[in-house]
């Protein structure tokens, strides 16, 4: 062990922290500092680490770090590598007190030393002098390969951070440059990282996210949403996709749609995970408008179905009323009438369900579900709406006729959405075949199919018909021909069924009438699998 | 249960409603036969039948009830109507009633009222029998009288004495006591009062000033 001055060895306490200690971005100004001071301490003028990959051939270092940085006039020439760089390698010390001189050589002294070498790289380690030093003594060697020691720790230690600060850079930029929004959290949702994205969708800097927990940026009703989802996640380590309520910064709610990837750590359990979200606000609030649209549509439909919703619920109750009376006065007469009564009592169960049933399809018009598409068959939901309008119908002295016909009617679509297009286009056609004269009052509503790829319901009249005039401006919004129209019916089932991928047509029939129809894709196996359209709260996961 | 209270007719288009509203009235011990329709009605029914009453639902498919109510008062068919209705419109009701339903029940229907309007249906119908029944024996009278007596009972109904009748005829006042014991005797009433009374009546509805001859039974 060279003996240590204390002046020196404060200074080695000052390189040992200016390497160790500093902000790993800036390990190199400090450095520089403290090896400069090193180095004239030692009376020297510079330094340099050689490297060299154990791969390359010819063994000829180069340099990756010069002390003080400053000094771009470098004494050592590549030429001096040539003939040092073979003596390094062999674990020679070269210490050379004075140079031959050549004309304008600056370099006029030298100590170098190998260092260490790793399985990837040989280093070195060279001092210079631009004065003539003389001998090299061995308390200066000691002392010089000690601070090389110290430096190249500092370099190695530089370089891994180099190396992780590349990658991190370059996953910072593809984050920054995405317009999608990143954000790492751990499992509790304090955030770890957010990009430029993010900040500018929460309207915050980056200090003031980064620290935070998610939870803070939702509104306080999907935050035992957002818990669970998240315990789930890491549970069942699968990626998920979710759309969720955002409470911005102006204390609106917005809607984002983040796909959520668990990382695992290496004892297996998550450690973090890693999200990507988009702003899907503008998105929801048209499909809100047009959800609420539909669901005042559908109320006022109610009200239109009302007296026929009143009599068919009015009937069971009527027969019910009327059993029950009846085996009142069976029981009150001493009559042989009493096993009738299970027969009664059967009755009464089956007009219990007809008038539950009657409830249960009207609840379905009142509710006001999230669009949620599913695998359906579409003539399940032609069946259902030809009943519930059929109530109307009977009332209005007109026959629905259903023809249904394709054995494979399989759409993906949302059930409500579906279901209130052909509500209305019964509805519309019981309405127009009203006024012909008895007999004529026929509507058939029927299933098609449309080459390979689309499937779909007609419902055709024995109306009147629609003046050609009229056929173009049929689906914009506030046209009718009808005196009490709203001129929003057809609009509404136009968004109703494009928003499911499909569209509505309408074709003046040969022998008078007019037939309405709905087309959609048949499903195929991938479209099924996509993320649903406006899920809300649900998830699913990643194949 | 020995003899039943009455036949009851029941056109409902709901089939568990029907069964249930006959076996009420089935356990109150009326006779009941369903219909679906009103076409149904009209085809099946037996004209022959002592109806005491009809219980007519008011929304039907095809011809509703109304369209039914009309159509039997129009032919003359005086079956006593009692509207079922589940909506109970206060115009249709009217309407009914002016046509001259009995009664008119909302369904759900209360067994204890539906017992009471087709009992009341029935002693109606039981008590128009009656009386036409009664107004019938009268016209059985009325048409043993001879010209000559008609002719003496108008006077008697104007009020004239008997020699009044007897100068205005060219008869002799003998005769006219005659012809008026004659018409007592066939009429089968026992004062003057009562034998104007019946014969006003009797006029009325002869000459078309009254289309009831039930009310000749009347007090």
């Amino acid at each position: 062990m060279p003996d240590l001055d204390p002046c020196f060895e404060a200074l080695l306490t000052h390189l040992s922290a200016a390497a160790m200690g500093m902000s790993t971005r800036n390990v190199r100004p400090g450095l520089d500092e403290a090896a400069g001071r090193m180095i004239r301490f030692l009376e020297l003028d510079g330094c340099c680490m050689l490297e060299s990959p154990n791969t390359a051939k010819s063994g000829i270092a180069w340099r990756s770090v010069t002390y003080p940085s400053q000094d771009r006039d470098c004494p050592l020439l590549d030429s001096d590598l040539e003939w040092l760089s073979p003596r390094l390698w062999t674990g020679e010390t070269v210490a050379l007190g004075s140079i031959p001189q050549e004309h304008g050589r600056r370099l006029k002294s030298l100590l170098a030393f190998p260092l260490a070498t790793s399985n990837e790289s040989r280093q070195a380690v060279v001092f210079w002098a631009t004065r003539i030093r003389g001998e090299w003594t061995p308390i200066l060697i000691a002392r010089a390969r000690l601070v090389a020691q110290m430096l190249a720790h500092a370099g190695a230690h530089r370089s891994t951070w180099q190396k992780l600060q590349m990658i991190e850079q370059r996953y910072t930029d593809l984050a920054e440059s995405q317009a999608d929004m990143v954000c790492r959290y751990l499992p509790d949702t304090t955030l770890t990282f957010v990009n430029h994205a993010y900040c500018r969708f929460f309207g915050r800097e980056r200090g003031e996210l980064v620290g935070r927990r998610i939870l803070e940026l939702i509104p306080e009703s999907a935050r035992q949403y957002a818990l669970d989802a998240v315990s789930k996640m890491a549970g069942e380590r699968c990626t998920s996709t979710t759309e969720h309520e955002v409470l911005l910064p102006d204390g609106s709610i917005g809607w984002m749609r983040w796909t959520d990837t668990p990382l695992i750590g290496e004892d297996g359990t998550v450690t973090e995970f890693q999200a990507i979200g988009r702003d899907v606000t503008e998105r929801r609030r048209m499909e809100d408008s047009l959800r609420n649209l539909a669901q005042a549509s559908r109320l006022a439909m109610v009200g239109e179905l009302s007296a026929a919703i009143t009599h068919e619920v009015t009937q069971p109750l009527s027969a019910i009323q009327s059993n029950i009376d009846a085996i009142g006065l069976l029981l009150g007469s001493d009559s042989t009438h009493m096993p009738s009564i299970h027969t009664i009592l059967e009755d009464v169960r089956m007009d219990v369900r007809r008038a539950t049933e009657v409830v249960r399809r009207v609840r379905t018009l009142l509710r006001n579900p999230e669009l949620k598409p599913e695998l359906l068959d579409i003539e399940e939901i032609a069946a259902e709406a030809v009943r519930l309008s059929g109530l109307e119908a009977r009332r209005r002295g007109v026959n629905v006729m259903f023809h249904p016909g394709n054995t494979d009617a399989q759409v993906f679509a949302d059930r409500i959405c579906l279901h209130q297009v052909l509500m209305n286009l019964i509805i519309n056609a019981v309405q127009a075949v009203e006024s012909q004269a008895e007999g004529c009052r026929h509507v058939t509503v029927g299933s098609f199919s449309h080459g390979d790829g689309e499937v779909g319901i007609a419902v055709r009249d024995t109306g009147p018909g629609i003046a050609v005039d009229d056929l173009p401006r049929l689906f914009d919004a506030f046209f009718t021909t009808r005196k009490d129209g709203l001129g929003l019916g057809l609009r509404l089932a136009r968004s109703l069924t494009e928003v499911n991928g499909g569209r509505v047509w309408v074709d003046r029939n040969a022998e008078g009438g007019t037939t309405f129809g709905i087309t959609l894709p048949r499903p195929r196996l991938a479209a099924c699998k996509a993320p649903p359209l406006s899920s809300g709260h649900s998830r699913e996961d990643a194949a | 249960m020995s003899a039943t209270s009455g036949l009851v007719h029941l056109v409902d288009d709901d089939e568990s409603f029907r069964g249930a509203l006959a076996r009420v009235l089935t356990a109150a011990g009326f006779e009941v036969r369903t219909f679906g329709s009103c076409g149904d009605y009209l085809l099946r029914r037996d004209n022959g039948e002592d109806v005491a009453c009809l219980l007519l639902d008011l929304c039907l498919p095809g011809p509703s009830g109304l369209d039914l109510q009309q159509a039997l008062v129009e032919s003359g068919h005086k079956v006593p109507i009692v509207f079922l209705s589940g909506e109970g419109t206060i115009s249709a009701s009217v309407q009914a009633m002016k046509a001259g339903a009995v009664d008119f029940l909302t369904k759900p229907i209360d067994a204890v009222q539906l017992l009471a309007a087709v009992r009341a249906a029935a002693a109606a119908r039981t008590r128009e029998r009656a009386q036409r029944e009664r107004a019938h024996a009268w016209q059985v009278r009325f048409s043993r009288l001879t010209q000559r007596e008609h002719d003496v009972l108008r006077h008697v109904v104007t009020g004239r004495r008997n020699k009044q009748i007897a100068v205005a005829l060219g008869v002799a006042e003998r005769t006219v006591k005659a012809h008026r014991a004659h018409i007592m005797q066939k009429l089968q009433v026992a004062t003057v009062a009562e034998l104007v009374r019946v014969a006003e009546r009797w006029y009325d509805w002869d000459e078309g000033r009254s289309d009831r001859l039930e009310q000749i039974a009347e007090p």
